[in-house]
């Protein structure tokens, strides 16, 4: 039976359980399809509707933040087990390709521990007393994703500055991690913005500045 | 402004090893085996007299269209094979070489749970054991250290063809120098689908072969191959034994059910044994007919012309015969007709081109064997492997069973979709392994005994550069037998 409904309560029609649910082309009935009508909004659903975004990494809510600015927003959250097809399963089955973590250091000596701490520096770097920048990023993607890092200044006439692009070539159950250096030497002082992206699409970004 | 230097890749100080050999040689080995595949196939099924004309003319010197009949009587079909398409055993070669880790490690469980199932959906003339294998190791219980299965007339002990060296050339080419790696990968990546020596001592004599022409620059001589070999072969029993998970599965093998009563110490000193014949019958055949060697081996022999062993050994010889004509040589092996055309042709190509490099492809099918792009993105990677420009620290990199489970029942959904019409030409798809994809043709055709059915091809290019044809009979535009859903769904326990 349709059920239709206009403005925002026609958004009550939506089965949320049906969207969540697993679809399982295995089991003796028949796959099981849930019918999901469409919902079409002609202008935009405003934002007081939308209790929360989830995203699937941190550093894709940090990039999500950062375009917001100062707007306001709904409440951010980071719940990558929404992007699997199932409660039970791993968050190495999400099909798509993300960037897990986008971090910069002035430390060359990175390990690992670090790459996964929650706090990220104020990402201020000085041309007298940093060399270069590391700039380390987790990707989850299947062979064949093309992956764009992009350096830009983060003023407004913003300005390319070096792009580097690479091919995931091998499968990396655990994520590919990538390293990249950034020289402050040729740099002028200034607010830059690295952005990672995969298959054409943005990701993450990090600003960071550059001091004398 | 300097801008080269602005954003340079990171690089591990690794110092690079030494006596990496060119990575033309790389790329001639992974290119030239899929040339001698792509053109051994053919002729594959075709007897050495009175057979049926092929629709080709013969002898068969460049890629050709042919017809070839999948299935059974009653669910067969007839597929056609684009000139230049490449088999089940560059398909797998393809798939071992994305299981091989950064650090140059065969990741077993990767090849056992992910690839091989999925392999299945896009196989191309997959032998009957490499299929059982892959459907054993969907299961509740199932592991590819115990994967003893019977199936009819088949039993994994005595699983003896050649299809685990067929796909064994990425393990030679990431582990180059390394012989102790090379016998252990090969060791395990045998294992997997197949249990008698044969099968084993095949993959491994093969990749050692691989390794002793990728590195040897001028001069190579039958002789002193046959020294290195025979020196280390002496030393598989020794290497794999020291890994756990070989000891686990050889006390598998002397305990599971089987008619072979021997234990499989006994049974692989038999096989070593047998190895030493084959390689010490070459320099005596090398002016003769090469029909002669073949049969030596029994390599025309319809019931032991897929060994293992015979095979590889037909490939050193064609190799050493004809070695300033690599043209020849794989003329040669791709229309000596009643022998596995198509996998000698893989073993040939890849020690021709090891040897020799890409100067060995003949210019008339060079660019076009199937993924050109991709089968040299490939041996770049084992290159870097090898020479371990790159590395990746810190992270072990596998997959639990489980995971690559739950990976399979993602992908069934695009699957379904594929093949209910749901997703057309043009339309984009996401594998576990082989990433994003697009639909590039579908092809229907009616399976003549059961009505209720028709067969779907459908062709996609990935990004990665690797182009399949997924396949299957699909039941009133419903049910998709090629799907792995309910194995899949039955071994998570749901």
């Amino acid at each position: 039976m349709q059920r239709r409904g206009e403005g925002p309560s026609g958004l009550n029609y939506i089965n949320f359980e049906a969207i969540r649910s697993l679809p399982r082309p295995g089991d003796r009935e028949g796959w099981v399809r849930p019918v999901q009508a469409e919902v079409l909004v002609p202008d935009s659903i405003p934002l007081a509707y939308i209790p929360e975004i989830s995203f699937v990494s941190q550093a894709s809510l940090a990039h999500a933040e950062r375009l917001c600015g100062s707007l306001p927003h709904p409440k951010f959250s980071v719940n990558a087990q929404l992007f699997t097809n199932s409660s039970q399963a791993s968050l190495k089955t999400i099909m798509f390709p993300y960037v897990a973590e986008l971090v910069l250091t002035a430390d060359t000596n990175i390990d690992q521990s670090m790459l996964y701490s929650s706090h990220i520096q104020e990402n201020k770097y000085s041309k007298s007393r940093d060399k270069c920048i590391i700039l380390s990023a987790i990707i989850d993607a299947s062979p064949g994703t093309k992956v764009n890092f992009e350096l830009s200044t983060a003023s407004t006439d913003r300005r390319v500055v070096k792009t580097r692009k690479l091919e995931v070539q091998g499968y990396y159950p655990n994520g590919y991690i990538d390293r990249s250096r950034i020289r402050l030497e040729n740099l002028q002082v200034g607010v830059y913005s690295v952005a990672c992206y995969l298959n054409d699409l943005c990701w993450a970004s990090a600003n960071f500045e550059v001091l004398e | 402004m300097t801008q080269q230097q602005l954003f340079d890749e990171w690089s591990e100080e690794v110092p690079r090893q030494n006596g990496i050999p060119p990575l033309d040689r790389f790329q001639g080995a992974l290119l030239l085996s899929t040339v001698g595949d792509a053109l051994g196939w053919p002729t594959e099924f075709l007897k050495p007299t009175n057979g049926r004309k092929p629709p080709f003319e013969l002898p068969l010197q460049d890629f050709v269209t042919w017809k070839k009949l999948v299935g059974g009587k009653w669910w067969g079909y007839e597929e056609t094979i684009e000139p230049g398409a490449y088999s089940d055993d560059s398909q797998l070669a393809l798939a071992v070489a994305r299981c091989i880790t950064d650090d140059g490690n065969f990741d077993s469980e990767m090849f056992a749970y992910q690839e091989l199932p999925l392999w299945l959906q896009y196989e191309r003339g997959g032998g009957k054991s490499v299929k059982t294998a892959a459907r054993k190791l969907i299961g509740k219980n199932a592991s590819w250290l115990r994967n003893f299965y019977k199936q009819g007339e088949l039993d994994y002990r005595n699983a003896g063809a050649n299809g685990a060296a067929m796909r064994n050339l990425p393990i030679a080419l990431a582990s180059v120098n390394n012989t102790e790696q090379i016998i252990k990968d090969s060791f395990l990546n045998s294992i997997i689908t197949h249990g008698h020596p044969r099968a084993i001592l095949g993959a491994i004599l093969f990749a050692l072969t691989v390794n002793y022409a990728l590195t040897t620059s001028n001069g190579i001589t039958f002789a002193s191959l046959f020294e290195y070999l025979r020196t280390e072969m002496s030393q598989i029993g020794k290497i794999v034994t020291q890994d756990d998970r070989v000891t686990t599965w050889i006390q598998g093998w002397d305990n599971s059910d089987s008619f072979e009563k021997a234990s499989f110490r006994t049974s692989f000193n038999e096989v070593h044994q047998e190895a030493l014949n084959y390689l010490k019958g070459i320099p005596q055949s090398i002016n003769q007919d090469a029909r002669a060697y073949y049969t030596f081996v029994g390599a025309l022999d319809p019931a032991t012309k897929g060994s293992g062993l015979a095979t590889v050994c037909v490939a050193i010889y064609l190799f050493f015969k004809y070695l300033d004509r690599p043209e020849e040589a794989l003329t040669t092996a791709a229309n000596t007709f009643g022998s596995d055309t198509d996998t000698i042709g893989v073993f040939l190509g890849a020690l021709s081109g090891a040897y020799h490099g890409t100067k060995a492809l003949p210019s008339h099918l060079s660019h076009k064997v199937q993924d050109h792009d991709y089968l040299i993105k490939t041996a770049n990677r084992l290159y870097s492997i090898a020479a371990r420009q790159k590395q990746t620290k810190g992270v072990k990199q596998t997959i639990e069973r489980r995971d690559a489970y739950f990976r399979i029942l993602s992908w069934e959904i695009d699957l379904h979709e594929m093949f209910w019409d749901e997703l057309g030409r043009g339309e984009i798809i996401f594998h576990p392994t082989l990433g994003r994809g697009t639909i590039e043709e579908k092809i229907e055709k009616p399976i003549k005994k059961r009505e209720d059915y028709v067969v779907k091809l459908i062709s996609v290019r990935f990004d990665c550069g690797q182009s399949c044809i997924f396949h299957s009979r699909v039941q009133n535009n419903e049910k998709v037998s090629e799907s792995l859903a309910q194995d899949i769904t039955n071994a998570l326990g749901k």
